[in-house]
């Protein structure tokens, strides 16, 4: 396998070129083929250690019990993946059940999270006031919800949501109120002198300002509800999900299936982050010029 | 009626203890009147960026009265427009969009981007109103923003230091096009700069601030022609300015603090 095409090397013509441009070919980037390598080194380790352990379990701890082998999930996730179903629903079910209370987690917090941050951003009082209960929600670990999720939702989807958009909120605020108020004065000036309104001002120069910091707080928001979501699925009493998936293969002794759970819970998470938000991260930088400083 | 005006006007600055105030303008006096190219000159830090933003509307004075047409100025608005001393494009935005951004809504598209259009052809962009503004040299930037507050028809500019940042040669040609601009369509303009020459080229009137607390130290007028910028004239006016900034320049160095009990 060849990731990388021989590129031109610019010294080498660069006295033989009329005109000021070089055309060098459009290869795949020489830091996406290195960061592909590492990639796949990483998740060979991980399989290579999970291999030694689930041997040496097999072999010499029970003998009642087996610890699936890599090769026994990945088979068994095959299987799932065609779509042969478990505890009722498919692994597609599965996997949509925990995606839509996720999604609709996730933007129900977004949206409250960036209510509470533009507001924060209005004034210097506003930011020290809203902080206290940013905080306190921040350092409350999602599961301990629990008792307020089931006084107010009962058993079912919407506790399952509640605790998933709860630890997005800060992350967002945090980040809307951080980005918001490090736009330039220069900026505001700019807004005041003009004839646009101040919502105006908000939608195209303050958040498209503040969008690195907001797009770094959602990141930290989608990792920790992707995380409580499972965590979530597991206690509060879900008939469909992953993580329900998860809890009932555990008490059923299916340690196997309760594997491909994981795997799949690894790989969507992986996407969403490594892909989607990593992506969106870049790209923003990007279109913020990488001039943020020679603008000031 | 002047077109802006300065009654009495102390500025001062709480530091971050809250425990001290620092007098940065003490009692100016200043009118701007219709059609006057205004420049504002003195020493750095001495409160010219001050002077313009309490004209601009950004902050108020601390004592004192300004205003505009008449009016105390309570708040920033678009008839006062202004030229700032940073570079103050959207880093996001290409040339059209930052000229476009402060318009008037009321205006169809069409008719922003014939304005648009026109403002970059007058400070001679027309070849770069697609590119963002990282792709474009100093020089070119600030010429997008005079342009952007130009298409806005500001009323009065207020132009702070616009070319400080900029080379000699550069500096010299943008003078030239604000001279050409200005003697097309006679706009009322307050002009900061800390270089005698450019006040000399430019200004109708020169008006010479002390650093620490700035105070009006002189006034020199200048007519409204064209000038000859080594004629004996302005070169014996270079020499009075200058020998008028240079003894305050050094008597300066301790600054008025006053303490709040
Ligand atoms: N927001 C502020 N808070 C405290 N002090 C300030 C503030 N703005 C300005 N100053 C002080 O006021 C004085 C005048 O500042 P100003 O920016 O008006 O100077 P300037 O004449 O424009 O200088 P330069 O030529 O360097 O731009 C400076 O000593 C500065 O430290
Ligand atoms: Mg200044």
């Amino acid at each position: 396998m060849q990731l990388r095409k021989k590129r031109t090397n610019v010294a080498d013509v660069i006295d033989k070129t009329d005109g000021n441009k070089i055309y060098l070919g459009n290869d795949l980037p020489r830091s996406l083929s290195v960061s592909l390598l590492y990639f796949a080194l990483g998740v060979i380790f991980v399989v290579v250690v999970w291999q030694i352990i689930a041997s040496t379990y097999n072999a010499y701890w029970s003998s009642i019990l087996t610890f699936p082998t890599p090769v026994e999930a990945f088979g068994k996730l095959g299987e799932y993946i065609g779509g042969t179903k478990f505890l009722r629903y498919t692994m597609w079910e599965h996997l949509s059940g925990s995606l839509l209370r996720w999604m609709v987690g996730f933007t129900v917090a977004v949206a409250i999270g960036l209510t509470a941050g533009i507001l924060m951003s209005t004034g210097e009082r506003m930011y020290r006031f809203g902080m206290v209960p940013v905080s306190i929600l921040q350092i409350i670990p999602g599961l301990a919800w629990l008792p307020v999720t089931i006084l107010l939702f009962g058993y079912g989807d919407g506790a399952a949501i509640f605790i998933i958009a709860i630890t997005v909120i800060s992350p967002v605020a945090i980040s809307v109120s951080t980005g918001l108020r490090r736009v330039p004065k220069v900026y505001k000036h700019i807004a005041e002198t003009s004839y646009r309104s101040r919502l105006d001002t908000l939608l195209e120069i303050r958040l498209p300002f503040s969008l690195p910091d907001i797009v770094s707080g959602l990141r930290i928001g989608m990792a920790n509800s992707w995380r409580m979501l499972i965590a979530a699925e597991m206690v509060v009493g879900v008939a469909r999900g992953l993580g329900f998936a998860i809890q009932m293969s555990t008490d059923n002794l299916d340690y196997l299936s309760a594997f491909t759970c994981i795997i799949i819970i690894c790989v969507i998470g992986l996407m969403l982050d490594k892909l989607l938000f990593a992506n969106l991260e870049r790209h923003i930088r990007n279109r913020m010029g990488a001039d943020e400083e020679a603008e000031r | 009626m002047s077109v802006i005006e300065m009654n009495g006007v102390y500025k001062s600055y709480l530091n971050r203890k809250r425990d001290t105030a620092t007098i940065v303008l003490r009692n100016i006096d200043l009118r701007i009147e219709e059609n006057e190219f205004v420049c504002i000159v003195g020493p750095s830090g001495c409160g010219k960026t001050t002077i313009l933003n309490l004209m601009a509307g950004f902050e108020r004075p601390t004592k004192g009265s300004v205003t505009y047409r008449g009016e105390e100025i309570t708040a920033p608005s678009f008839k006062r427009g202004v030229v700032f001393q940073e570079y103050s494009l959207l880093p996001w935005m290409d040339v059209r969009g930052n000229i476009d951004f402060p318009l008037d809504r009321k205006l169809s598209a069409d008719e922003r981007g014939k304005i648009v259009d026109k403002y970059i052809d007058l400070v001679g962009l027309s070849e770069h109103k697609d590119q963002r503004p990282n792709h474009l040299s100093g020089g070119m930037k600030q010429r997008v923003a005079i342009a952007r507050t130009l298409a806005l028809r500001p009323d009065v500019l207020l132009m702070d230091e616009p070319f400080s940042a900029l080379d000699e040669q550069t500096r010299k040609h943008l003078d030239q096009e604000i001279r050409d601009i200005w003697t097309k369509d006679r706009k009322t303009v307050v002009f900061v700069t800390h270089n005698i020459n450019e006040a000399l080229l430019l200004g109708t009137r020169i008006v010479m601030l002390s650093s620490s607390p700035g105070q009006i130290l002189g006034e020199w007028r200048l007519g409204t022609g064209p000038r000859d910028m080594s004629s004996k004239y302005i070169s014996d006016l270079r020499d009075e300015i200058i020998s008028k900034l240079e003894p305050c320049a050094c008597a300066s160095a301790g600054k008025k603090v006053i303490t709040i009990e």
